[in-house]
């Protein structure tokens, strides 16, 4: 609570270097990939891919154990080693407009942890097999998709010495149709939509119970919960003429069982200090949204745009606005687009100012403090394309709170101890092999 | 479809399988780091002028961080204008006998500092010291002057070749804020 109050980080220190203490993650990360395509008949073909990807993820705390020796080895407080492997096969068809695609996927995931307890290790099977069919007539686009999946999940863990394996199975359709008109007047389209989703719950909102060191806050899964279901409508239209660009998209999705990490107060009190704690908790909520771009050439060099989204997200287990969710966003920009000079090509200056209001639909007294005040950052951006032999390298500086703006965001779970980062400048290059002969 | 491609498309059920089955056996329930847990913060008051006077005041948490709550959260009650001498003690009662890690610390005096502060009126001082002739807070002493209430908190810190005395330095092991009265 002290480090919550305070005004200045509890742990701060004047001497500033670049060299990495604790605490801080180590993270490695592979992946790998081999995709096949065979083509069955001029108008059918065979996909087939193979992906893996394993993630090693180290947390070093800034305490280390009490004990010297211990201490000297500098291990991780924490090591989580996931593995993630797919298989997927489709068969895409098309004649007369017609397009129809099917096929499996097979997904295997395995975890394997050492240190300090958070979530237990697992195995994970998800196999499901989907369809979709879209139809082109001349202005309007029709499309349907199904799909069905079962998840199993096995998990393991040492409880007074013996190992306890509980297995869960979830299994759920997921569905979608959708229209499109194009061009109702020229460069007018409109598309509606309406969907089924789910998804099974997470190892970790099962199973989470300890200490979240990159967070410092105490984290409790609940075994009981099901899977998460969605029926979604939305509707989106888009104009595309004239040197306007407009796009408005409305969003409703209702959830029989959302699952939201929530704030539980008081703090976990331990040997050590008391924790910030957040509990999973599920039940049916649902997310209205609205997102408005739009995008007007000025001239031919400038173009001014907005871009603004609208999220409601709202507890229909507590008759509350759910806590943790995104506040709304506003952003109001222009880009200047200079003529190209030899190699040196498409250079632009983009100016974006971007608000973000005070998240003021939750409840305050139900967190560790009460949501941060609104805030607005300027950024700027400065990039061109050097065309040098047959490559075009893409450079941009870009500098993030350009004005150092003091704030805080209502998602960063840090929020309750600092600001948020300041001025950031970036270079990037953006060099594409491909085009390299 | 060709031979060549069917010959893929076995190799791909194969490495399918394998994967699945190789990964399947997988029961392990993962290794956990050598457990040093402290569950316990015991303080023995003494009155000095009547050395028969004692009694404890403790903080513990026997399963640990989370879980059940701490079973023992004693507040420290004192009377005005007295000396008391006060004993600090770390425990870890999760296991059987109770392992008394105070030891640890004695036994690494150079590289610990226990810290007292409290917002009563209270004068805390360490009476001991370790091999460069700085406190180490095992043992106290408390002079308490007129009455009043405030908080009372108990940190140690593992400062491994650090240790100044100041207690802002290192990593924190033990906090614990103790609800004070001196009457």
């Amino acid at each position: 609570m002290q480090a919550i109050n305070s005004s200045t980080p509890f742990y701060t220190t004047n001497s500033h270097s670049y060299v990495i203490g604790r605490p801080y993650q180590q993270a490695v990360h592979y992946t790998g990939k081999v995709k096949m395509v065979y083509d069955v008949s001029e108008n059918s073909r065979l996909q087939i891919q193979y992906a893996i990807q394993n993630n090693r993820r180290q947390e070093y705390d800034r305490d280390k154990p009490l004990n010297d020796s211990l201490a000297a080895l500098n291990k991780p407080e924490f090591l989580f080693d996931l593995t993630t492997q797919t298989v997927d096969a489709v068969y895409e068809f098309n004649r007369k407009g017609l397009e129809i695609s099917g096929g499996v996927s097979v997904m295997y995931q395995s975890n394997y942890w050492q240190g300090r307890y958070f979530i237990p290790n697992f195995n994970a099977q998800n196999i499901g097999a989907f369809a979709i069919a879209e139809y082109n007539l001349k202005n309007v686009k029709l499309e349907a998709g199904l799909r069905y999946d079962v998840r199993f999940l096995e998990i393991s863990r040492l409880i007074k010495g013996k190992v306890i394996s509980p297995a869960y199975r979830y299994q759920n359709p997921s569905a979608n149709i959708g229209a499109t008109y194009k061009d109702l007047v020229p460069g007018l389209n409109i598309g509606l939509n309406a969907g089924l989703a789910w998804r099974p719950p997470t190892v970790s909102e099962l199973y989470s119970n300890g200490l979240h060191h990159g967070a410092a806050a105490f984290e409790i899964g609940d075994t009981s919960f099901t899977a998460e279901k969605a029926y979604t409508g939305s509707a989106v239209v888009t104009y595309q003429a004239n040197g306007i660009q407009l796009r408005v998209m409305g969003n409703y999705s209702y959830f029989d069982s959302y699952i939201n990490l929530e704030p539980v107060l008081p703090p976990t009190l331990t040997i050590a200090g008391a924790f910030p704690t957040f509990k999973y908790r599920q039940g049916a909520a649902s997310f209205t949204s609205v997102n408005v771009s739009l995008s007007v050439d000025a001239t031919k060099q400038l173009s001014l745009f907005t871009r603004n989204a609208l999220i409601w997200a709202y507890s229909h287990a507590t008759n509350q606005y759910l806590i943790g969710a995104p506040a709304h966003r506003f952003q109001l920009g222009a880009r200047y687009s200079f003529a190209d000079r030899k190699w040196f090509e498409k250079p632009y200056v983009e100016l974006v100012a971007a608000h973000t209001v005070r998240q003021y639909l939750v409840d305050e007294d139900a967190d560790y403090s009460a949501p941060p005040p609104g805030y607005t950052l300027l950024n700027l951006e400065v990039g061109f394309t050097a065309h040098i032999r047959n490559t075009h390298i893409g450079i941009t500086l870009a500098a993030a709170n350009l004005l150092n703006t003091k704030y805080r965001d209502y998602l960063d779970r840090f929020r309750y101890y600092t600001d948020a980062m300041g001025r950031n400048v970036s270079l990037k290059l953006n060099i594409p092999f491909g085009d390299i002969k | 479809m060709n031979t060549t491609f069917k010959k893929l498309l076995l190799g791909f059920t194969a490495l399918a399988l394998v994967t699945g089955f190789s990964a399947c056996k997988d029961d392990d329930p993962g290794v956990e780091n050598p457990e040093e847990l402290i569950t316990t913060l015991k303080l023995t008051f003494t009155d000095s002028a009547n050395t028969a006077n004692t009694f404890t005041v403790t903080f513990a948490d026997p399963d640990g961080p989370g879980g059940n709550t701490p079973t023992t959260y004693d507040s420290i009650a004192l009377q005005a204008n007295k000396t008391y001498l006060v004993t600090t003690q770390l425990l870890n009662e999760s296991v059987t006998p109770a392992e008394d890690i105070t030891l640890e610390v004695e036994e690494e005096k150079d590289d610990h500092l226990f810290g007292y502060s409290s917002t009563a009126n209270i004068n805390i001082s360490a009476t001991d010291v370790d091999n460069n002739n700085l406190p180490v807070g095992i043992t106290t002493k408390w002079k308490t002057t007129i009455a009043s209430v405030g908080n009372t908190t108990v940190v140690l810190k593992h400062q491994p070749g650090i240790k100044t005395g100041d207690i802002a330095l290192g990593e924190t092991d033990v906090e614990v804020v103790f609800y004070t009265a001196v009457q």
